[in-house]
């Protein structure tokens, strides 16, 4: 190794902590502004050092008085966690098993289900969200779990995806595992899903951000303060009418709604990133 | 452990590809069978046909007196070793061996036992709480042995097993399946396109073309009574010398161009009339000798190949009429490029083949 430090690292380096604190200093201020008063954050200059309610404003937005919205924070959360964890597990079954069908199986009009699924790739949500809203609404699902969760759950990406790595494994390990005896449901179970470990876990932590990240969805059937999601409640703490949002509030609501996507990403993040780029052979 | 036959079996694939023509085979119990041709000639298609990974278009194939033909692979009772050994990645090698075992609903003391056991006589006992992907080449080739001995299957099936190892892995390797062979006595086939592995490890060959049988025998029947030019050329290193002339039935001899009359001595043909033919002669039954015995000719060295043991001259070929020949002589020899070499073929050693039918027409030839 080259031990000499040209100045190309150091402008490296300096743009790398430039880019970095370009990320990091919105999150830093509104971690402040959740530990000062509302009168304290009004007074300019805004102050950047943290403030002494911290505990009495997290408290507040945790059990939920004192708030615009009737849900307590935790609740949002809870809801917002159950949403999109039924989201990935939905969606991770649901394009295994697809994936599974469409490489392991010759049935009829095979490449035909494939591509149909192929050009749903091409459908945002936004694009079918009328008649989906119908159909959810005319089977009574409207603020619900179910209701949030079940139309998200389709996803031709994972089934791509589950498909292109179907495609690597070796056809001699099914066929192994014919002459060992196991049927197509123990070689997916036994076989086909621990070696799918890798990618499953990345997509694992891909979709749990996306489920979580929800929003349009859950804003157009949810219409009790029961079932709304973390996200909807910090889009109603913003919308009081006449009057200036409680900013301490919402900040803090924001910062708690970072923290299960981080640790998520930060428990899987070594298998997230294994299986983004190798499929363990 | 059974015997296996094989009676008009044919693969024809989409697109009228026929890969294996109306093969007919008898396997007796306990014998290790060898597939031998070159690639592309069906060997994996009848192989996998046997193992049912693969439909049969027509024929029957019995596995002991079953007929199997649309049976599944893992009611055949049969167990595959493959190419590149298709070991679970994500399984232990000892979990890779029960697998077959535990699908069987075998108890856990009992799979422990037999994977034991097998691990013992393959010596990858240390080996067990590894993964594939920490094994050498050879270690996963044992694995891959292993999984199908525990299950002590009625039949064997490998599908080049030992061509993803290097020479003197594969050298090594070979001498184990012939004396794991020697201890389980399971009936077992064996595909390969590496005639000397074929030679060594077969009880018998059968030797494949184009997707026909072109000769079932013994390997030294084989080596000796080619039953065709195909075989001739395909068996044997380095390969067969052949030499085209005219058959004269009445001189009992070929008139070959370019080096005169061969006589082949009393003979009884299958079709004794003047036809094109083709002497083969092996390199290692040539003789250098004085000018005037039998079938004595003189070709000129054209190149000496020195292997250490023995050496092989290649003679003649400088123009188009005259032929070439390869000689295999042992020890070091002093001969210089250029120099006139006599030799003789001994006409106890000759083959003669038929132009138009690549068949040997000499009598005691067993045919297909
Ligand atoms: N799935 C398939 N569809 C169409 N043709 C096939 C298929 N599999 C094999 N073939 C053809 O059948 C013939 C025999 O193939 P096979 O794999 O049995 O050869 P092989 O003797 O095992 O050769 P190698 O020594 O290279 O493994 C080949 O011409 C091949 O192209
Ligand atoms: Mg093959």
């Amino acid at each position: 190794m080259v031990e000499k430090r040209s100045w190309l690292d150091y402008l490296a380096h300096f743009f790398l902590l430039f880019g970095i604190g370009l990320m990091l200093f919105p999150v830093y201020v509104a971690f402040i502004a959740s530990t000062h008063t509302m009168p304290e954050l009004m007074t300019a200059p805004m102050p950047l050092l943290p403030g002494d309610k911290f505990i009495d404003n997290y408290w507040q937005v945790l059990t939920g008085h004192n708030l615009a919205i009737g849900a307590p924070v935790w609740q949002m959360m809870a809801n917002s966690l159950v949403m999109a964890l039924g989201i990935t597990f939905g969606k991770i079954t649901i394009s295994l098993l697809a994936a599974f069908a469409i490489v392991y199986f010759r049935f009829a009009f095979r490449m035909l289900f494939f591509w149909l699924i192929f050009i749903t790739l091409m459908l945002p949500v936004e694009v079918r969200i009328l008649p989906t809203y119908q159909v959810v609404a005319s089977m009574g699902l409207l603020d619900s779990h179910v209701g949030l969760i079940l139309p998200l759950i389709a996803s031709a990406t994972a089934t791509f995806l589950f498909r292109q790595f179907f495609m690597t494994v070796p056809n001699e390990i099914c066929e192994a595992a014919r002459m060992d005896g196991a049927g197509p449901i123990r070689f997916f179970f036994d076989i086909l899903i621990p070696m799918s470990k890798t990618s499953i876990a990345a997509l694992f932590v891909i979709l749990f951000i996306y489920g979580w990240n929800q929003y349009l969805w859950p804003l157009l059937v949810t219409t009790q303060e029961d079932y709304y999601t973390i996200l909807i409640g910090i889009n109603r703490m913003l919308a009081v009418s006449d009057e200036v949002p409680q900013w301490p509030i919402v900040m803090a609501t924001t910062l708690l709604a970072m923290i299960p996507p981080v640790i998520v990403v930060v428990l899987m993040q070594r298998q997230f990133v294994r299986g983004l780029i190798d499929a363990e052979k | 452990m059974a015997k296996v036959t094989l009676s008009g079996v044919s693969k024809t694939y989409a697109k009228n590809i026929t890969a294996v023509q109306k093969i007919n085979a008898e396997i007796t119990d306990g014998e290790f069978v060898v597939i031998v041709g070159p690639s592309g000639c069906g060997k994996s298609t009848l192989l996998r046909m046997i193992a049912g990974l693969e439909s049969i278009s027509s024929g029957d194939i019995f596995i002991g007196d079953t007929l199997v033909n649309e049976l599944e692979p893992a009611q055949r009772d049969v167990a595959m070793v493959f190419q590149n050994y298709a070991l679970y990645p994500h399984m232990s090698v000892f979990e890779n061996m029960a697998y077959a075992l535990k699908i069987r609903g075998i108890a856990k003391n009992k799979i422990k036992l037999r994977v034991a056991q097998a691990a013992k006589i393959l010596e990858i006992e240390p080996l067990l709480k590894r993964k594939p992907q920490a094994l050498s080449g050879g270690q996963r080739q044992r694995v891959a042995m292993g999984r199908c001995i525990v299950r002590d299957p009625k039949l064997f099936l490998f599908d080049e097993p030992l061509s993803n190892l290097d020479a003197k892995l594969r050298h090594q390797m070979r001498l184990e399946l012939k004396k794991l062979h020697h201890r389980l006595k399971t009936t077992s086939l064996y595909v390969t396109h590496d005639q000397v592995e074929a030679m060594t490890l077969g009880d018998r060959l059968i030797v494949m073309n184009q997707g026909k049988v072109e000769q079932i025998g013994s390997p030294i029947d084989i080596y000796q009574k080619p039953a065709t030019i195909f075989v001739a050329s395909f068996i044997g290193s380095p390969a067969m010398n052949f030499i085209e002339g005219i058959l004269k039935p009445e001189e009992n001899n070929v008139n070959c161009e370019g080096l005169g009359k061969v006589s082949l001595g009393e003979v009884n043909l299958h079709n004794p009339i003047e036809q094109g033919v083709t002497i083969g002669i092996r390199p290692e039954h040539i003789i250098i000798d004085t000018p005037d015995a039998i079938n004595s000719f003189t070709l000129p060295v054209a190149l000496i190949e020195t292997l250490g043991a023995d050496s092989l001259l290649h003679c003649g070929g400088f123009d188009p009429t005259q032929p070439a020949i390869t000689i295999r002589l042992a020890g070091i020899q002093p001969f210089k490029i250029g120099t006139p070499i006599s030799f003789s073929i001994p006409m106890e050693k000759i083959q003669l083949f038929n132009n138009k039918t690549g068949k040997n027409i000499l009598p005691n030839v067993n045919a297909m």
